[in-house]
């Protein structure tokens, strides 16, 4: 993380905002302000480049749902492998079961312990997901 | 605003006006991620698992 430039899909603070503004729902002592304030911090870090949503990118990420939908990939999922394809970036860090079935790219997932990583080619077994 | 060798700025909309900002160095990032995770862990039950290596 110290070195390497991150791209980073504008759907995904958004996705986190969502998720703790839910938790907020439920539990009111969690700070919302505080939330806003660490995502915007996540957007003004020095290595992350983020990706807008442009139309450009969306026709891209229907064109890749159309392709991967009955491979389970989402809406949100295709909009962050259309951002990865207009910068041609090959790795992904995910923790989404679908993602880390897509071997044509080099998948790791930080969940596993140790992280796990697989190769390009490399195949995923769902079994194994935790 | 200075900034040192290395250091790059980045714009941010604050109070509906764009401001430009020094920007967030990793190591600045993971403290205000470890105070987030402090207060997080504050409002849940369970304990929240350590921060990978990978990220740091």
């Amino acid at each position: 993380m110290n070195s390497e430039t991150i791209l980073l899909s504008a759907i995904i603070p958004i996705e986190v905002a969502h998720r703790l503004f839910n938790v907020h729902e439920k539990r009111k002592a969690l700070n919302i302000d505080r939330v806003e304030e660490l995502l915007s911090s996540i957007i003004s870090l020095e290595n992350i480049q983020l990706i807008d949503i442009d139309s450009r990118l969306v026709m891209d990420a229907i064109k890749l749902l159309k392709k991967y939908h009955s491979s389970g990939i989402g809406g949100r999922d295709s909009l962050i492998l259309a951002s990865m394809d207009r910068k041609q970036v090959t790795t992904i860090l995910t923790h989404d079961k679908n993602l880390l079935g897509l071997n044509h790219l080099h998948r790791i997932d930080p969940v596993f312990d140790p992280p796990l990583k697989l190769k390009i080619g490399e195949n995923f077994n769902p079994k194994e997901f935790k | 605003m200075n900034l040192k060798p290395g250091e790059k700025m980045v714009f941010k909309i604050e109070n509906e006006k764009i401001v430009i900002v020094k920007a967030l160095t990793p190591k600045e990032f993971i403290e205000k991620a470890k105070e987030f995770r402090k207060h997080l862990s504050e409002v849940t039950d369970e304990p929240l698992p350590p921060i990978k290596k990978i990220f740091e």
